[in-house]
């Protein structure tokens, strides 16, 4: 029998309120979303395919979604893993420009909701290409930074 | 016994992993379990094989019980069953530490004649030493009493305490000669005073959508109940008197409380002695109270919009009562269309993580996370 010390964990709060969004989520999962099963609950990955009728038609993409201990006061770290879609808001390291994941989150919001900007995010994209400032952004990354802690500067609401 | 209030955690889709807490004699624990068997995997249900990860505070205590602790995940069929044994088994190590000194003779010849005369039946629990004993009472219409006796070591002499799940305190009538037969009958006698008062309170908990207590145990007079719409009442019955306008409170955004509370004032010559205090409410408010079927769990207007709990679940709120006025979603979103609830202290929290936020003495000024109307929330909650 070990009796080690459980790793960092979520804040009861955080837990209780995962557990209720995951409930609701598998009750009415996001159209277009797959909640993959991983062995962390402070850790989602979430397969996504893109709507019917745009650029990402049945493409398939991963975010994964990290959730601070202090969730929901803190937003969830998204990302995409594997390979990023091209758009002019997504860097190839996978780091979204997005308000809501940064300055304008709120408790309000859900991963459900998250998702569904995310995917309108990809559905309005008129050409598959990088940020101009992708090639810049991504070397300053290179030691593993996270999207939160880049000052972000959000391009339009447009994409 | 305390009442079970763990939380059990999935760390994963298959259900092989757990977080679990718990609280015991108002402490909170926690440990992590892994290796359960998946529900998907038919056949042994068994947590034979289960690890089991304690918080270094639980594992002092445990130290020495391990093989317990393994002995009862193997004969644990399920988690829920294995947190139960966790309990049991912190409960008896922490209880070991005091000591049990028998009383004399004298004392057990007096009470086991007395439990003789009065019928073994009546006796559904006796403690370790026979100082505490439990009466189990049926009453006229069917329902289950338990009574504790806890005898003082001077007994017959000294007073017997008694705690019975009854809405008002018993007053024992005590005298030289009087033994448990007495005790029982003064039970019996209160217990049928109550009647009424049940029967109305079981009727609000079987139609009515009660948000608080969440376990109502049969002495609680205060209910909580929601009217739809973010909106709720809180009632405190009289025991008494349980047919009568109780004392009521009413919570939601003052826009739709408002005339909530005018048609009680203006309706008041509808309320009628011989309904029940449900009927008379929705007489008087012109609404049907809706059950727990009507609005339906997704609509969870009275749990908090922030972290989606209706008792807060027990971080920042530290203080002796952590299911107090404090714990509960009492803030609201004034804006008409909004009305969403929040606890004081989780829109503190957000509010202190955002620089817009302004504060001027001790309240806080925001913006409701949902709509974005102003909201205000004292700082000191």
């Amino acid at each position: 029998m070990s009796t080690s010390t459980p790793q960092k964990t979520l804040s009861r709060i955080a837990a209780h309120r995962l557990q209720k969004e995951l409930a609701e989520w598998q009750a009415n999962p996001p159209t277009g979303f797959k909640h993959k099963a991983t062995d962390d609950i402070q850790l989602w990955i979430i397969e996504v395919t893109g709507a019917p009728g745009t650029l990402y038609e049945n493409e398939q993409y991963y975010l994964q979604v990290d959730f601070p201990e202090q969730y929901p006061m803190e937003a969830p770290q998204v990302i995409f893993v594997k390979d990023p879609p091209m758009h002019p808001h997504i860097y190839s390291n996978g780091h979204i420009c997005l308000d809501i994941l940064y300055d304008s989150w709120s408790p309000a919001m859900t991963v459900s909701s998250i998702c569904m900007s995310i995917l309108s995010m990809l559905s309005s994209s008129t050409s598959k290409e990088r940020p101009p400032d992708n090639d810049r952004y991504v070397r300053n990354c290179r030691n593993g930074r996270s999207p939160k802690e880049t000052r972000w500067w959000f391009h339009d609401d447009k994409v | 016994m305390s009442e079970d209030d763990s939380t059990v955690l999935p760390l994963n889709v298959d259900f092989t992993a757990f977080h679990v807490f718990f609280s015991l004699q108002g402490k909170e624990y926690s440990f992590n379990l892994h290796n359960v068997p998946s529900p998907k995997d038919a056949g042994t249900m068994s947590l034979r094989d289960a690890k089991m990860q304690c918080e270094p505070q639980l594992q002092a205590l445990f130290r020495g019980f391990e093989h317990v602790l393994q002995q009862r995940l193997s004969q644990s069929t399920d988690v829920a069953a294995f947190v139960l044994e966790v309990k049991d088994i912190l409960e008896r190590i922490i209880r070991a530490q005091a000591n049990c000194v028998l009383l004399p003779d004298s004392f057990y010849s007096l009470l086991f004649s007395e439990i003789e005369d009065i019928g073994w039946e009546h006796i559904s629990f006796i403690g370790d030493d026979a100082t505490a004993l439990q009466f189990r009472i049926f009453d006229i219409v069917g329902r289950e009493h338990s009574v504790r006796v806890d005898l003082q070591p001077g007994y017959p002499d000294k007073v017997p305490t008694i705690s019975a799940d009854l809405p008002k305190a018993l007053e024992l009538n005590w005298w030289s000669g009087a033994g448990l037969k007495h005790i029982l009958s003064q039970c019996r006698k209160a217990i049928d005073s109550f009647q009424d008062f049940w029967t109305v309170m079981e009727d609000i908990d079987r139609k009515a959508w009660v948000l608080e207590p969440v376990h109502p145990s049969r002495a609680i007079s205060f209910r909580r109940i929601a009217l739809g719409g973010h909106c709720s009442l809180s009632i405190t019955v009289d025991a008494l008197s349980p047919r009568t306008l109780p004392e009521y409170r009413f919570f939601g955004s003052e826009n739709s409380v408002a005339p909530l509370r005018m048609r009680v004032i203006n309706n008041l010559n509808r309320w009628k002695m011989d309904m029940l205090l449900l009927e008379n409410l929705e007489s008087v408010l012109e609404l049907v109270i809706p059950s727990r079927q009507d609005i339906g769990n997704e609509d969870s207007s009275a749990d908090c919009g922030i972290c989606y709990a209706y008792f807060i679940p027990n971080a920042y709120v530290t203080g002796s009562d952590p299911c107090g006025e404090a714990s509960r979603p009492d803030r609201v979103c004034e804006n008409l269309n909004c009305g969403r609830t929040f606890h004081g202290a989780c829109l503190v929290e957000w509010l202190r993580s955002l620089t817009t936020t302004r504060q001027s003495f001790d309240v806080l000024f925001g913006h409701c996370p949902y709509c974005s109307h102003p909201i205000a929330v004292k700082n000191s909650i």
